[in-house]
């Protein structure tokens, strides 16, 4: 059995400098410890349980690590420092070929965006949070829950896994106070199969995406017929599957009768139709922050949203969606306090076939 | 030789149990059989009867006979009974431990006096389809505590056939369903209403009735959210059914506005009641404007659960639903009692016959020996008992939290979280209830999803003493101590029972399901050691 091992090591370097990502921390001569000291925290809680052979990435990306921890592992890339995103990237395309049976990195954001980009969804995935900006939906709650999740993966005998989204936020706007996030990709996941399953009155360990499959057939008569907006995500991305649509898992695509109309709309062809149509918008809510306008969906502007209307929008969720959320509440920020307010208010959202849950939308 | 009672406590407060629970190595009763082998020998037939019954086999239709004898283990008598004495002893339960760990499913005692009554021979002799002449002390029974369930409930009319809470629940969505389609609303009103902490039966039978479930979710104080509320009823609303205490053990005050926006809307109100323990003799279903009720005597009227029935789930209704209520029903005529087919408007059978006598005769003993005051302080001790627990597991153990409605008191359980000691140990619920088993207990998570995360519902109820309480708080705080020092010792757990940790992956996985002797049997065959 084999775990891959990736560190950025200036991950969370540019938080305590206010820098809302570490993309413009410049490191000095010394080495930041945070990183590693994460990394050690999660490989500690692995290694109860668990002995794997170990591929990592030269002297800081993982090397070091694992010596001071008395593991020899193979390693992979020139030792350089200061380390880049090209070189996590570079690291994580030559995982693929190591014959892993998970790979962790650790890092915020940016590495998940590195790492996805490498691997896409060939690799089960698990980051150990180290960065400034946890957003995306692939990080162990802590590094030792991260490291307790990655050994009752590696010993279980199902190893499930399931596609879990990864945000790109804008560290510019961020600097400046806005958040402007795009729904990047998706990452494979291990799921705790043994802590889906306690109490015996559990879900299927497939899951959201069965559960997204289920309410999309439920939906597909109504939305055979007529013009409609459908939002990025992985809820909704089950819709564009159900209509066998070659859609777009991060834009707004506009279907007619059920057929795809306009892939990746932009918004001022999305405030044409909601201008001279009437379209309906189905949304969903990214998974384990509930925004459901204002994150992964800008072309759906203030003035776009604002001629559809709220009786336009239909929200979909999964229930272990709406279960990770954990009582947040299903947020807007669409950029017009105006229209957040039209939008904001109890919304019905459908959770599955014949089966809806009474949701409030705020405004952010 | 050490003294165990002086280990057992200290100031008169348990100390913690050393426990090691029986461990046999038992095969199934099909490997212990042996061809032959016989547990009763019946005596020939004498002549005289066979001439009197002729072949019983005959008849039956031919279509119904089985041409073989059926595959059944052949065992002495003597080795029957060690088998399932065995087996029981590799358990747990409500007569053998602390059994507060199973909320919502409310593990009270079941005093052993109704269980002579319920098997003496004057009750487990009666046979359904005798005349109602000769089992008038019975139906009697029956009458009696469908008005003690209309006095608890402050409802007119009752039936006691469901055999069990979520028949109940059925029944009572039928009969609004019978009673909307007698209005000529049937077909416009297809929503029914409820909250994401009442009971998922609620929700389920509405579905498997046809109608689309909307869930309210709660506001920020963990009270189901009353604006949601009055923005999902219309006229497509049926009903409103609902826990209350929900699952969390938090009272919605509000409980009357709930009901007057189902009734604002000409929707009905159902109060799911299963478990009433925090309520007897202290409020009822009636002041508050619900329409129909029901409680499970199984978790408010201390009569056994019975793994998973049969049962008796109470439905109990106003006057103007009466009419639809199961039937047949016990109908009073002077001083007799008669089997009434009931109301042409009726849902028909829910239950064959009156459902399960021998349960109400055990509720209606338990509830004659309380009295009025006994009930109501049922109700305050389980309340107690219950706030109780709750202060000392929140101030003995770090890392445990009960979510929502902070600093108000719960009223007969509360759904707690450890999601902090999970954060900070990755030692999750699951685990520390399977860890809870090597002290000699044990607790259930909750229904899914879960709302509150790495949850844990416990509810005292009025059975438990103090010191039985402070035995259960005290193998909480062990445990959560050991998910600090020594987290895999309870990520391992049990480590003191028969069964060690089970890889239940398997279980999600139809391909390696065995649930029959046969099944098994087929899946060896296929599949030798590989299975």
């Amino acid at each position: 059995m084999r775990v891959g091992l990736i560190i950025n090591p200036i991950a969370g370097a540019g938080g305590p400098l206010a820098l809302h990502g570490s993309d413009a921390y410049r490191p000095g001569a010394e080495l930041p410890v945070w990183a590693a000291q994460r990394a050690e925290e999660a490989l500690r809680a692995l290694m109860v349980s668990c002995q794997p052979e170990w591929v990592c990435g030269a002297g800081a990306m993982g090397e070091d690590l694992l010596y001071a921890l008395g593991i020899k592992p193979k390693v992979l890339g020139p030792r350089c420092w200061p380390s880049s995103a090209a070189q996590t990237r570079a690291i994580a395309e030559q995982m693929l070929a190591q014959d892993l049976t998970l790979l962790l990195f650790v890092g915020g954001d940016g590495t998940a965006r590195d790492v996805l980009d490498a691997v896409g969804e060939a690799l089960p995935v698990l980051g150990i949070p180290a960065g400034v900006k946890l957003q995306s939906a692939c990080f162990g709650v802590s590094p030792r829950a991260a490291g307790a999740l990655a050994a009752s993966y590696l010993s279980s005998h199902a190893r499930v896994s399931e596609s879990r989204e990864v945000l790109d936020l804008d560290e510019a706007a961020l600097g400046q106070g806005r958040v402007q996030a795009q729904l990047y990709g998706q990452l494979r996941v291990p799921v705790d199969a043994k802590r889906l399953l306690q109490g015996r009155k559990s879900r299927s360990e497939a899951g959201d995406a069965v559960d997204a499959a289920q309410l999309a057939a439920s939906l597909l008569p109504q939305l055979r017929q007529g013009l409609h907006l459908i939002g990025p995500g992985s809820t909704t991305w089950a819709l564009k599957q159900a209509l066998k649509l070659d859609g777009s898992l991060i834009g707004v695509d506009v279907v007619l009768d059920g057929a795809l109309w306009l892939r990746d709309a932009t918004e001022a062809q999305l405030w044409e139709l909601a201008r001279q149509r009437q379209p309906r918008l189905w949304l969903t809510a990214i998974g384990g922050q509930g925004h459901v306008l204002g994150r992964g969906n800008a072309p759906l502007s203030p003035r776009v949203l604002q001629a559809l209307g709220r009786a336009a929008l239909t929200l979909l969720i999964t229930p272990r969606k709406l279960q990770a959320l954990g009582g947040v509440p299903l947020r807007v920020d669409c950029g017009s306090a105006a229209v957040d307010a039209l939008y904001a208010g109890p919304v019905r959202a459908l959770t599955g076939p014949r089966e809806q849950a009474m949701l409030r939308l705020v405004a952010a | 030789m050490e003294n165990i009672s002086a280990h057992r406590f200290t100031d008169g407060k348990p100390n913690l149990r050393r426990y090691q629970q029986a461990r046999w190595d038992e095969p199934l009763i099909f490997e212990l059989s042996q061809p032959g082998e016989r547990a009763i020998l019946l005596p020939e037939l004498e002549p005289g009867i066979e001439s009197a019954t002729h072949d019983a086999l005959q008849q039956l239709p031919p279509g119904m006979r089985r041409a073989t004898a059926p595959a059944l283990p052949e065992l002495s008598q003597n080795r029957v009974l060690r088998h399932y004495l065995r087996l029981s002893q590799e358990n747990l339960g409500a007569d053998l431990n602390v059994d507060v760990g199973q909320g919502t499913c409310t593990m009270k005692y079941n005093p052993k006096i109704n269980e002579q009554l319920a098997r003496d021979a004057r009750m487990s002799e009666l046979h359904p389809l005798q005349d109602e002449s000769t089992v008038q002390g019975i139906l009697q029974v029956m009458h009696a505590m469908e008005q003690v369930i209309c006095e608890v409930s402050g409802m007119d009319a009752v039936s006691l056939q469901p055999r069990s809470g979520s028949q109940a629940i059925y029944a009572n969505i039928a009969m609004m369903r019978a009673w909307f389609e007698s209005r000529g609303e049937g077909e416009q009103r297809d929503e029914i209403i409820t909250t994401i902490f009442s009971h998922p039966s609620d929700a389920a039978c509405a579905k498997v009735l046809g109608y689309k479930v909307i869930t309210l979710y709660p506001d920020a104080d963990g009270y189901p959210d009353l604006e949601a509320m009055q923005a999902a009823v219309g006229p497509r609303t049926a009903a409103l059914i609902i826990t209350n205490p929900e699952d969390t053990g938090i009272f919605n005050p509000r409980i009357a506005e709930f009901v007057a926006a189902a009734h604002a809307v000409g929707a009905l109100a159902c109060y799911d009641q299963a478990n009433a323990n925090g309520l007897l003799g202290i409020t009822r279903a009636r002041e508050a404007g619900f329409d129909l009720c029901h409680f499970n005597l199984h978790k408010t009227f201390a009569t056994p659960h019975a793994c998973g029935g049969p049962a008796v789930g109470a439905c109990a209704v106003t006057a103007e639903l009466a009419p639809f209520l199961p039937r047949p029903r016990v109908v009073k005529d002077g001083d007799r009692y008669r089997i009434d087919q009931g109301e042409a408007q009726s849902i028909g059978k829910v239950a064959a016959f009156m459902g399960t006598a021998s349960i109400v005769l055990r509720a209606y003993a338990w509830v004659m020996n309380l009295g009025a005051e006994g009930l109501r302080e049922v109700a305050e001790i389980a309340v107690l008992n219950n706030n109780y627990m709750m202060s000392q597991l929140l101030e003995k153990i770090e890392g445990l939290s009960a979510p929502y409605a902070a600093g108000k008191r719960r009223i007969e359980q509360v759904r707690y979280s450890w999601a902090e000691l999970c954060a900070a140990t990755g030692v999750s619920s699951g685990d520390i209830g399977l860890r809870a088993a090597d002290y000699g207990t044990h607790y259930w998570t909750s229904h899914h999803p879960y709302v509150v995360p790495e949850p844990a519902t416990i509810e005292p109820t009025e059975a438990y003493s103090r010191a039985d309480l402070d035995e259960f708080v005290q193998i909480m705080a062990r445990v959560a101590q050991e998910a600090r020092s020594t987290p895999e010792l309870v990520r391992s757990a049990p480590h003191n029972c028969p069964t060690k940790r089970v890889q239940d992956e398997y279980l999600e996985d139809p391909k390696r399901w065995a649930i029959t002797w046969r099944a098994w049997q087929r899946k060896l065959a296929e599949h030798g050691s590989a299975v």
